[in-house]
């Protein structure tokens, strides 16, 4: 059995973001699956979809506490998406086999079970090989504890997480200090090396890498930056671009 | 040769040519990195604490252990601590490996440490505790450690790896875990007047 689990909070994303990334893994994932979303707002959600709740066992991370933490309270969002640090947990959720963990802002349109196949013991979690690699080496890439991991998809199964989970909860209070960027940072600059990555060939940005639809990869993110060509989200691009709107259902 | 007057800069200007040199062949995406950090910023910033280092410790300057936290190359503290100490043991702790490789090749006769001090430095007790980056890491008071500290941070938030400004020396005391600091304030670079840096210095 794999368990499939994604996470909605806040009002960044409307529920149409969870029903379709069911759509689209019921489309491309040929085995036996469940599919979760960490949640605590379900209207709307597709009943097929098994909801779980925020856990509590890393301080403020739920996102209601998050938000009324003492850091976002004076507009410094460290570490913005404690919620997904619950995927780290040991036995989240009592789920034991194979887990992977989808961001909302992906378009999945090619069959899944390469990504499977990649499992060698270590997990595996997504890169972001549309940065200049260049740029990565700089040092000011380290002094600021920039990413290089891309979590919009994580693949393990329980017990693989466990290493990272005792530094995060030993640490919690540093790690949410010094990681401005979320949990992409913590990971890339803490754990980096306890990951095999998603090859470049299976994984891509669209906001990054050209605004177009690489035929024969698999996820493709939407990660946003606030400037001309990669702002848009994929519900501003499904109206823009047809084949983003074809596979986005 | 090394000329009288060579002999008498307080650092070895003389050196730093070939450093640089020997960083753009070897390491070329560190050079921006690497001439910053000898900068007029630098250079006030690293001299006005070991002035003061000077001061504190007139009475005995022989043998003297040193911890750099946040070393980078250790360009201009390594240099200027040798000029003012008499045979200290000098070493650099950096969570960027790379910059202490190149400040081991510089300054070979230091210790070198890849850590990150936020998350990994083991207690330590020595003489003198030097960190010149507080602004880029945890509050130092919850990092354990033992000697007479010289901490300095600032209030330039507009560089995204500054995470802990202060506004204040006295806000920086408070977070420096030294009980009765000695505060400081200065201006952090030529351009301006908001900006400024500040100095804590004390027994922990």
């Amino acid at each position: 059995m794999i368990h499939v689990i994604c996470s909605r909070w806040g009002d960044k994303y409307p529920i149409d973001y969870v029903n379709k990334l069911y759509n689209m893994v019921k489309r491309h994932l040929h085995q036996e699956f469940t599919f979760y979303c960490q949640t605590d707002d379900i209207e709307g959600m597709n009943p097929d979809i098994v909801q779980l709740p925020f856990l509590d066992v890393l301080p403020e991370s739920t996102p209601e506490a998050m938000m009324n933490s003492s850091d976002f309270m004076n507009s410094l969002p460290r570490l913005w998406d404690r919620p997904k640090l619950n995927y780290l947990v040991p036995n989240c959720w009592n789920l034991k086999g194979t887990i992977i963990t989808l961001d909302l802002d992906i378009v999945i349109h090619n069959d899944m079970q390469p990504l499977l196949d990649l499992y060698k013991g270590k997990p595996i979690i997504g890169r972001s090989w549309w940065h200049d690699m260049e740029k990565e080496k700089l040092p000011l890439w380290r002094r600021q504890y920039a990413a290089k991991l891309n979590g919009s998809f994580y693949l393990y199964k329980d017990g693989d997480m466990q290493e990272i989970w005792e530094d995060l909860i030993k640490n919690y209070n540093k790690i949410y200090y010094v990681f401005h960027g979320g949990s992409d940072n913590f990971l890339t600059n803490r754990h980096m090396e306890k990951f095999d990555l998603v090859p470049e060939e299976y994984y891509y940005s669209f906001n990054h890498n050209g605004n177009y639809i690489h035929k024969d990869k698999i996820i493709c993110t939407f990660n946003t930056h606030p400037s001309q060509f990669s702002r848009f989200e994929i519900h501003e691009w499904s109206k823009l671009n047809p084949e983003v709107n074809e596979l986005w259902q | 040769m090394i000329t009288h007057t060579m002999q008498k800069f307080p650092i070895p200007a003389y050196l730093w040519s070939e450093w640089t040199l020997t960083v753009m062949e070897k390491y070329p995406h560190r050079t921006k990195d690497f001439v910053q950090s000898y900068s007029q910023n630098q250079l006030m910033a690293k001299s006005w604490l070991v002035e003061h280092l000077k001061m504190e410790c007139i009475s005995d300057l022989d043998k003297k252990e040193v911890w750099i936290l946040g070393s980078w190359y250790g360009t201009v503290l390594v240099p200027l601590l040798r000029n003012v100490l008499k045979n200290p043991r000098i070493h650099l702790v950096d969570f960027d490996n790379e910059s202490l490789i190149i400040a081991k090749m510089l300054h070979p006769y230091i210790t070198t440490h890849n850590i990150d001090v936020t998350f990994d430095l083991p207690e330590i007790e020595t003489d003198i505790i030097i960190n010149t980056s507080c602004e880029h890491m945890y509050p130092m008071k919850d990092i354990p450690m033992k000697g007479l500290c010289f901490y300095q941070s600032n209030n330039f938030r507009s560089d995204n790896a500054h995470i802990n400004c202060v506004d204040s020396a006295e806000e920086f005391a408070a977070q420096s875990g030294i009980e009765k600091p000695k505060l400081y304030t200065t201006d952090f670079h030529k351009f301006d007047d908001h900006h400024k840096r500040y100095m804590v210095i004390g027994q922990r």
